[in-house]
């Protein structure tokens, strides 16, 4: 009898950086390496506590793989618990992963609402590492609650506004004090940066309700639907499309998905978008 | 193809019996008005009568066979700390499984669990119990009176089972025709009567046993599909949510759902434990939500649509088929008497219903 793809490998935890007050980010090196595309999932589980899937953040071709997680259950408290050395169950990688040969000789525009940036983060630094596929102008929106939420500081204010052509615009929902840059939402931000949608994609993922208005946003800017990518996130147990919970019509987001096209969206009986 | 005639049920059984340290035989068994398959050495007494009774009623059991290929809980990793790293292990083989009185409906409907538990990649824990399941199946001479088998296209003459089973009436004291239909269920019979199992091979022709023709056209897929696709705006659902008690046990007796929930349980501080999956239902909140909070079908009009249109439209355009066998336990087990009917009737025309 084949292998239970239910059952996970062992993973070692060897670098956790904290990304915010409520967010880590995992390097984990699973025993088995595992070969990934941007986009694509993977299980993350503490025996005895539980399982759910993250999205994968760092770009293929490490030995290993990073995840980002916000503290927000019983599951993530105990992961943000952890140390380097200690083991996680692992299984995947899950899903289908971002159109990274329909993207060639486009420009590139990353729209991320807080912890949403960290699959388009894996696909931002895929496109930055094969540039000469990649050579258009890239410009990331990215926006969260407040300044001390901005993940990923070492990529979005040093590495990526370094990279040739690379327009970094940031804007948070609230205004603090030592917070000079833009305030408002992410749709109403990119609405009045008015990104041109000529040989453009749009690549979109953030909390839903955020997505929502970046796709009408989008559409608004003169973008068409085969123009605009998003990510989506539902609950999910098995990842691999046989135990229910994550279906989108007939379309199971753990396995057909989880990135869709928008003009994929609008054939489908859709529950938020 | 072998055929052959006990003098009754009560010398399969018997053989059955014998076999028992080797194999799981489970046998239909009505106790306190609660009717499933239950393990054959389990019981203290064989009640020949009930059991006969059952397997040619015209109806299938009210429990579903599904449990004996996708048991309500299964674990399926223990796990337990050693020297600081965690070691996993998985269950050894299962004993192979002998079900006797299984009905055309409900292996109709595993069917259509394998369409979507043996893609890729395999439920090994489902592929296992398929495998290592030989099944003897009872058809049914008519539709029963609650049953809509023959409307979702499931033929009960002609069960798709290793054996089918016969007799002129429910009466154990009938002889009892068994009919191979696969090289399985052809060593069964040769070997049961090896042991001197008392009975004889018989011609095809012997069977005393007369089937209804179908009287009824099957629904077309495609055309329930399209309905639906009509229907999805429709007040219906909210209609129907607000009869609905969100109490999931349509989910659990339906033999075609197949949504699980995957649980830890653990003991000694989170050293040691079992990882195992549990039926689950989309009608409950928990289902969908997610830890944050959100839940993409906060209503109960949004989850008993998605369940409708699962069965009707969304499995159909994945997989082919209706999700739905017509065996009409939903509607018969449902508190407040939705039923697949009462969808159907809607898409029929029928205004009265909900």
């Amino acid at each position: 009898m084949t292998h239970n793809p239910l059952v996970p490998i062992n993973g070692e935890v060897i670098t956790i950086l904290t990304e915010s007050h409520d967010v880590k980010t995992f390097q984990v090196r699973p025993e088995v390496p595992m070969a990934h595309m941007p986009g694509q999932c993977a299980m993350l589980s503490l025996l005895g506590v539980g399982e759910a899937l993250f999205s994968i953040t760092s770009p293929p071709g490490r030995d290993y793989l990073e995840f980002s997680i916000k503290r927000v259950g019983k599951l993530t408290e105990a992961l943000h618990q952890m140390e380097v050395g200690h083991q996680v169950g692992i299984r995947g990688p899950y899903g289908n992963h971002f159109p990274v040969e329909d993207l060639k000789g486009k420009r590139l525009l990353f729209i991320g609402g807080g912890i949403g940036l960290a699959p388009l983060r894996s696909l931002v630094q895929y496109t930055l590492d094969r540039r000469e596929e990649y050579p258009d102008a890239f410009q990331l929106v990215y926006g969260s609650r407040s300044a001390d939420d901005l993940l990923f500081r070492r990529d979005i204010l040093n590495q990526w506004p370094e990279a040739p052509d690379f327009k970094v615009d940031l804007t948070v929902d609230v205004a603090s004090s030592g917070w000079d840059g833009h305030v408002g939402f992410v749709p109403a931000y990119l609405e009045a940066l008015a990104p041109s949608p000529e040989n453009t994609i749009g690549i979109t993922c953030g909390p839903p309700i955020m997505i929502k208005y970046v796709l009408q946003t989008l559409e608004k800017l003169g973008f068409k639907p085969n123009q605009i990518v998003t990510t989506l996130e539902y609950k999910m147990k098995c990842g691999v499309g046989k135990c229910g919970r994550c279906n989108l019509d007939e379309h199971y987001i753990c396995k057909d998905g989880p990135v869709f096209y928008l003009s994929e969206l609008e054939q489908i009986k859709c529950d938020f978008c | 193809m072998m055929m052959v005639k006990l003098p009754g049920y009560e010398m399969l059984i018997h053989y059955l019996q014998q076999g028992l340290g080797e194999k799981q035989v489970f046998v239909p068994v009505s106790e306190e008005g609660k009717e499933g398959h239950v393990p054959l050495g389990s019981l203290n007494k064989v009640d020949l009568a009930q059991m006969t009774a059952l397997t040619f009623q015209e109806k299938p059991l009210r429990n579903s066979i599904k449990s004996l290929f996708f048991p309500d809980t299964e674990t399926y990793l223990t796990y337990r700390k050693e020297e600081g790293r965690m070691v996993m292990e998985t269950p050894g083989e299962m004993m192979s499984q002998i079900l006797v009185g299984a009905k055309a409906c409900d292996l109709e409907s595993l069917n259509l669990i394998d369409r979507v538990f043996l893609a890729d990649p395999v439920d090994t824990l489902y592929a296992e119990k398929r495998a290592k399941t030989l099944i003897l199946a009872a058809p049914c001479r008519q539709q029963g009176t609650y049953c809509r088998c023959e409307s979702f296209g499931v033929d009960r003459i002609n069960p798709a089972a290793d054996v089918t089973m016969y007799q002129e009436t429910a009466d154990a004291a009938e002889p009892l025709y068994l009919k191979s239909l696969t090289p399985a269920g052809e060593t069964f019979l040769e070997e049961m009567m090896k042991c001197g199992t008392e009975g004889e091979a018989v011609a095809v022709t012997e069977i005393p046993w007369q089937a209804v023709p179908p009287g009824e056209k099957p629904l077309s897929p495609q055309e329930v599909k399209d309905q639906m696709d009509t229907l999805f705006e429709h007040p219906l659902w909210e209609e129907l949510a607000m009869r609905c008690l969100g109490c999931a046990t349509c989910t659990y007796y339906c033999p075609t759902c197949h949504c699980y929930d995957i649980r830890d349980f653990s003991r000694q501080g989170q050293e040691a434990g079992e990882r195992y999956r549990t039926w689950d239902s989309c009608m409950f909140t928990s289902f969908t939500n997610m830890a944050g909070g959100h839940n993409p079908r906060p209503h109960r009009k949004d989850r008993i649509q998605n369940r409708f249109f699962h069965k009707l439209n969304y499995f159909v355009k994945k997989q082919g088929p209706l999700a739905c066998v017509g065996c009409g336990r939903c509607g018969d087990a449902c508190p407040v008497g939705i039923s697949m009917d009462t969808v159907l009737n809607r898409i029929g025309g029928d205004r009265h219903d909900a």
